[in-house]
């Protein structure tokens, strides 16, 4: 199963000005894409398309076959809350709760926070942070933050991870830890990963990199250095 | 929810107290003026005469009239003005026909209990002392049945009137003005009649001076004998199955005679003034306080949801769906809403008690601290004010945070 963007348009403000113009793009179950470009390009338009944030405003995304526009808010917010992880640039941990709880707010929604809460600890703990299970969002570093954001948006093993510039706010040490992160969670959990970047290096970290440039897809290129877990059709 | 919910509100501990406190304040404030003023209200009612009577018929004073008096000696054209018009009573009220009443009242399936009483003025004597009173001849079955006079005996029973003839139940001023005990003889006249024999059988008291030291009761009957008016009722009260058709009531049978015929509200027209500006200064107080902090409430919460958006996005992105944002504010809403309001009447609640055992050196009823009810629709009706105002201000700032969609507050803080 993938995900096919089929000619999406997307248009805002009156009159419209068109951010995508047109986009086909199939992105298979384990992949792990990188959508990068110039700022303005439409990247995170994109991303919040393929994602459920958003509709476009013509063409249609499909999720293993199904149209996200279509689907009731209950099946949408299902769906986000099993299948799909979230990274944003900003962490936005909820303040009042620790790590661990902020972990388990997902698996909370389904009432299965209990079943949860070791493998919550796990992912802290695989991602260095298992120390700071107990504390507030205020009293850890910004990287640390970001890697208890990173630990809520697997918690529920989703199918998918969309990363906004997860390391847009980061310094070298704790972007390359991040992207060491997300790179293993595609390798041994076969999670399918979109990460939009502007940063070249961790674009090309990717298995294949879609490149925005007014709206247009320019390449879908192969980066080459890693081979693609599955051969983009 | 409730996790998430509750720990929003502990962490911002001081606008949740203050906000908690607002509410409770004006539950509990609605408690003590309520639960004073319908004390208060309760007390002055038992000390109306006619105070669970719905309808009260009296006889219309005949007041002599100047115009129709000089008609009788000369003829009505010509030009005779009096120097000194005569004025005054030719006759104390009495109904004009007693017997038709109680025929039409017995057959009236509305009329719960009615009672006649024949009310004169007497003087009572005991050896060397006198003492005026109004007395009321009452037929002590019927009696009990529109008025609660029946709880306020201190010793005998209104049916005590009933047993042989010419007995009074007195107040107990009268008792001690006169230094006579129950079982004793006294005599009893109109003024007009020659003093007769009376035997007191019972004193009440109902706590107010003024009644205790100038009302006695005796048997119909006999208040007709001691009258020399036999068969003479001056009212008639009526309670009725149900108090609301009282005013109905009244006018329909105003019809039927001369004799004046009055609802519980207009016969007691003063008290439904004074128990009318209670009640408006109470809702406006209460008001006044619960809708401070409803809009304390709004405020905090209305503040809380532009500051948490990013939360709200997150929590949209996890897979909390509106609905769940909208409860989650709701929560936080009627918990300090349900909570605060409860506290408030259980504050008030003890607030009152304590306020009813302050001993205020006079005597107010049968005691001689605050009168104070403790009726049930009290603590409903600030229950039920203070959850309408926290679900209304509550509620429109939960809408406003579950209409939001994730993807507007990402962008606007990207
Ligand atoms: N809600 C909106 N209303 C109007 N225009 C918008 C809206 N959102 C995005 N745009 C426009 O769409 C274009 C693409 O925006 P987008 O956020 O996708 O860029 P981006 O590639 O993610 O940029 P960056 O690298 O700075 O995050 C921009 O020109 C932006 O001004
Ligand atoms: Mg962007």
């Amino acid at each position: 199963m993938a995900i096919v963007g089929e000619k999406v348009i997307k248009e805002f403000g009156n009159p419209p000005t068109r951010v995508l113009h047109a986009l086909d793009f199939r992105i298979d179950d384990g992949e792990f894409i990188s959508i990068s470009g110039r700022s303005g390009s439409g990247k995170s338009t994109l991303l919040y398309i393929i994602s459920t944030l958003d509709k476009p405003t013509q063409g249609r995304v499909l999720i293993d076959g199904r149209d996200p526009s279509l689907m009731t808010t209950a099946e949408i917010h299902r769906f986000r809350n099993t299948s799909v992880g979230f990274i944003f640039q900003f962490h936005y941990l909820l303040p009042e709760l620790s790590a661990l709880e902020n972990v388990l707010l997902g698996p909370r929604n389904m009432s299965i926070w209990k079943e949860k809460r070791a493998y919550a600890m796990e992912l802290l703990d695989t991602f260095g942070v298992a120390d700071q299970a107990h504390k507030l969002p205020a009293q850890m570093s910004g990287g640390q933050q970001q890697r208890v954001a990173i630990a809520r948006a697997l918690v529920m093993n989703p199918k998918y991870i969309f990363a906004d510039e997860p390391t847009g706010n980061l310094d070298t040490i704790n972007g390359e830890r991040v992207m060491g992160i997300l790179l293993d969670i595609n390798k041994r959990l076969k999670t399918t990963i979109c990460l939009v970047t502007h940063e070249p290096d961790y674009a090309k970290l990717a298995n294949r990199e879609i490149f925005l440039s007014d709206g247009h897809i320019v390449s879908t290129a192969d980066p080459g250095e890693s081979a693609p877990m599955t051969t983009p059709s | 929810m409730w996790f998430i919910a509750f720990r929003q509100m502990f962490s911002k501990k001081k606008q949740t107290v203050l906000i908690f406190l607002g509410i409770m304040f004006g539950t509990m404030i609605y408690v003590i003026i309520a639960g004073t003023q319908y004390g208060m209200r309760d007390y002055l009612t038992e000390q109306l005469l006619n105070n669970t009577a719905h309808v009260i018929i009296t006889g219309n004073e005949r007041k002599i009239d100047p115009v129709d008096l000089r008609e009788r000696f000369f003829p009505a054209d010509s030009l005779v003005n009096w120097i000194i018009p005569p004025a005054g009573k030719r006759e104390e009220a009495r109904l004009e026909n007693p017997q038709g009443w109680f025929e039409r009242l017995s057959a009236d399936p509305d009329v719960l209990a009615f009672a006649p009483r024949l009310s004169i003025n007497a003087i009572l004597s005991r050896g060397t002392l006198r003492h005026n009173v109004g007395l009321v001849g009452i037929i002590p079955e019927r009696h009990v049945q529109v008025t609660s006079i029946g709880d306020y005996m201190l010793s005998g029973k209104l049916d005590d009137l009933k047993v042989g003839t010419n007995n009074v139940v007195l107040g107990s001023g009268v008792m001690e003005s006169l230094g006579a005990r129950v079982g004793q003889t006294i005599l009893l006249s109109t003024g007009l009649s020659e003093p007769r024999p009376f035997k007191i059988v019972g004193v009440f008291e109902l706590g107010n001076q003024q009644i205790d030291e100038t009302l006695a009761f005796g048997h119909l009957n006999d208040v007709q004998g001691l009258n020399r008016t036999p068969g003479r009722v001056s009212e008639i009260s009526i309670s009725l199955t149900s108090i609301e058709m009282s005013q109905d009531k009244a006018h329909n049978w105003s019809l039927y005679s001369n004799d004046k015929v009055q609802g519980w509200e207009e016969a007691n027209a003063a008290f439904m003034q004074v128990i009318r500006i209670q009640d408006i200064v109470r809702m406006v107080i209460t008001g006044a306080i619960l809708l401070v902090s409803a809009f304390g409430m709004y405020n905090v919460l209305s503040i809380m949801i532009s500051q948490k958006q990013k939360e709200i996005a997150i929590l949209r992105s996890i897979g909390y769906g509106p609905n769940k944002i909208l409860l989650l504010i709701l929560i936080q809403g009627l918990t300090l809403g349900i909570s605060g309001g409860f506290l408030g009447l259980v504050v008030g609640h003890f607030a009152n008690v304590y306020l009813d055992n302050i001993d205020l050196g006079f005597k107010i009823g049968k005691g001689t601290s605050l009168l104070i009810s403790y009726r049930p629709d009290i603590y409903i009706t600030a229950i039920v004010a203070a959850l309408i105002s926290t679900t209304v201000a509550s509620i429109l700032p939960a809408r406003q945070a579950a209409r939001l969609t994730p993807l507007e507050i990402i962008r606007s803080n990207l």
